[in-house]
């Protein structure tokens, strides 16, 4: 992939693979793989926001698992800039990794079981800080205060175990734990998904909020399309493994290039009950990624698809300044997106 | 009432805890017309899927019906009937439940005997309530497997709920609950567990069926967008009470109860282009633990009044033909008053 400007960028990831080898039988023989990421290319700037978008098993979490390492990815390189130098997160040995890790930290979907029920909060929160040893003592118990205001919860409620927190609360309690170490980079999980629809908007604003008071950069990975459109600045959409379309916000829900990305757009329960029309509904189910199609993976399901679509596998392609598709009809086809 | 098929006053499900009484349910009316889809709306924790199973009457222990009444009307020769005058396993229940009421879950995995084949279970059904011919039932279940769009329908009937995906371990779920060919079918949210394109799928097979079997439908989801796609009516839920009902366009486009208005604000809707603030509801849901006779939203409401709406519960009342709603910016109606007057 090209990017006009290499500077700004803080993450740059280059044919990322991760395949999970499918083993069968007595000897655990591998029979074959499943291509959960399948040669990803992508880079975030610092202090954007990057939406992941995709359906169940389209790899997204698996990307960013492979992205600070707690998978080991198959294959490509993952750089990140480090005291103004790119480093390749794939090549750092353990003891590098943990220098490394403090700046990139991830916040979970399931508020109630990424928190140890036996631990108090204030412990949750510093236990970033004791494993990269950046504060001990009045220091720590100072900072972990910090964090618990900061995400606007009760310092009173700083010795209280999860069980005592709402989803919207313990939801907070991830994050402030995600900010202990003062990471720059954050992959946010699906973080609003298992939230009630009053609550979801407070955890928005508040990522909003900190994104901006401490120039955070965010990767945020997302099923629902309205939450990724309101959040990001640039949006990804993957399909069984692959990236297959990837532009400015805007352009990308107003002018989608890609078949998959319309049906997407249009399959979205609107509001207004007027606009109830115009659902685009695809046949059958996601590919599996261990016996995917030929050709491009979304041909069976495609209104558009064409003898070629079958048989290649289309390239990724730059058809606007900045909007990447993967698709061999992706300049003759004239789309509609949200209006 | 004419041609509403379930109409429940005043209903009161009340679960005691060792904590103290929640009262999930608190003076639920609403009625069901036939072929129509009653779309309930609300947060978790509001009542929705517990109005559900006091209309099925297959609660928890812990919980009981304290007050009210839910009729079923049926146009064959049984008339009304009155379900809180039976016994949850009484002989009646058990031949309406399926026969005339079904429901779906929103997690169809759970849901499903998973030591059971789907045929099995879908079979269960009709030999309970339709016939005891195994060539005849084993007819009407491939025929309905077919209808919800279950392709090789003959191998599928073997298989185990594990073998299948989300989306056709839904679409099964719909064939056997509607099997029987019921009046009316609870589905509660059926669609959430979903990806957005198989949710697509389910929504247009629901309506489809709707139309060719001719039942109603109590959609039950926390989610705007869906409901606002497949329901007539709307009811908004919020601690047990209905706090606004209208039909969906009214309701969408010009909803009345700030809880609604809150809610439509809150939510990142889509094509909206500028990132904008959200407009959050502060705090949490309450849970509705021995409540204050108080408006359920008063600790959260942008325009609460200090003095009217912490001293009583408002009462339900209609603003305009079809449009009610549970507000003091509305009506300084009280609960208590409605409930004299009936």
């Amino acid at each position: 992939m090209t990017s006009q400007n290499k500077s700004n960028v803080i993450l740059e990831v280059k044919n990322l693979k991760k395949y999970f080898p499918i083993q069968k039988g007595f000897f655990r023989k591998t029979t074959g793989y499943v291509k959960a990421v399948d040669d990803v290319d992508i880079y975030i700037n610092e202090g954007e926001t990057l939406g992941l978008v995709g359906e169940s098993g389209s790899g997204k979490t698996t990307l960013g698992r492979c992205i600070i390492r707690a998978l080991e990815p198959t294959e490509g390189e993952v750089y990140f800039r480090y005291n103004g130098e790119p480093v390749n997160l794939v090549s750092l040995d353990r003891t590098g990794m943990s220098m490394v890790r403090r700046h990139l930290q991830m916040i979970f979907q399931d508020p109630y079981s990424s928190l140890d029920p036996r631990m108090i909060i204030s412990d949750i929160i510093a236990e970033p800080l004791y494993g990269n040893k950046v504060l001990k003592g009045k220091e720590l118990k100072e900072r972990v205060r910090e964090l618990v205001e900061l995400v606007g919860l009760e310092k009173t409620q700083m010795r209280r175990y999860p069980h005592a927190f709402s989803g919207g609360q313990r939801q907070r309690i991830g994050i402030a734990r995600a900010l202990a170490s003062r990471p720059k980079l954050i992959i946010a999980d699906e973080p609003v998904s298992a939230l009630d629809v009053s609550i979801q908007a407070q955890i928005l604003n508040l990522l909003q909020d900190l994104q901006k008071r401490f120039n955070l950069t965010y990767l945020f990975i997302a099923h629902d399309l309205s939450v990724i459109e309101h959040i990001s600045d640039r949006v990804a959409v993957m399909y069984v493994g692959k990236i297959i379309e990837l532009a400015e916000t805007e352009e990308l829900y107003i002018k989608p290039k890609h078949p998959y990305t319309e049906a997407l757009l249009s399959a979205v329960p609107q509001l207004d009950p007027e606009k109830r029309t115009g659902r685009i509904i695809l046949p059958g189910e996601v590919a599996n990624p261990a016996n995917p199609p030929s050709g491009c993976y979304f041909h069976p399901r495609c209104n558009y698809a064409k003898k070629i679509c079958e048989t290649d596998t289309p390239k990724w392609e730059e058809v606007a300044p900045e909007h990447f598709v993967v698709c061999h009809f992706a300049k003759e086809l004239t789309l509609k997106g949200v209006d | 009432m004419k041609d509403s098929i379930i109409e429940v006053q005043n209903l009161k499900t009340y679960f005691y805890l060792d904590e103290g009484t929640v009262k999930a349910v608190d003076g639920l009316s609403l009625d069901i017309k036939e072929k129509k889809t009653l779309g309930v709306m609300g947060e978790s924790g509001c009542g929705k899927s517990v109005t559900a199973l006091s209309i099925l009457r297959i609660l928890p222990k812990q919980a009981k019906i304290v007050g009210g009444k839910i009729f079923l009307h049926s146009t064959n020769n049984n008339g009304t009937r009155e379900l809180t005058k039976y016994k949850p396993d009484s002989v009646e229940m058990r031949n309406i439940r399926g026969k005339e009421i079904s429901m779906i879950f929103q997690e169809p995995m759970t849901s499903f005997s998973p030591v059971h084949t789907i045929g099995n279970q879908i079979l269960e059904s009709i030999y309970y309530h339709d016939t005891h011919d195994k060539k005849l039932a084993m007819e009407k279940a491939l025929d309905m497997l077919h209808k919800v769009g279950i392709s090789n329908s003959k191998q599928r009937m073997n298989e185990y709920p594990h073998q299948l995906s989300g989306g056709l371990r839904q679409r099964a779920m719909i064939a056997m609950a509607l099997v029987c060919r019921p009046k009316l079918l609870i589905a509660d949210e059926p669609t959430t567990a979903l990806d957005v394109t198989i949710q697509a799928q389910i929504l247009e097979l629901m309506q489809s069926l709707q139309e060719e079997l001719g039942m109603a439908i109590m959609f039950i989801t926390h989610a705007l967008g869906v409901i606002s796609s497949i329901s007539e009516k709307v009811a908004v839920m919020y601690l047990g009470r209905i706090v606004e009902f209208a039909d969906t366009r009214t309701l969408f486009k010009n909803p009345q109860h700030p809880y609604t208005i809150s809610l439509f604000k809150s939510i990142p809707g889509i094509g909206r282009k500028a990132r904008t603030r959200l407009e959050a509801i502060k705090g949490n849901v309450p849970i509705p633990l021995d409540p204050l006779p108080q408006c359920g939203f008063y600790g959260r409401c942008p325009c609460a009044m200090n003095g009217t709406c912490d001293t009583a519960v408002p009462g339900l009342t209609e603003i305009e033909e079809g449009h009610m709603v549970r507000c003091f910016l509305h009506s300084s109606v009280k609960e208590t008053d409605n409930d004299q007057s009936k």
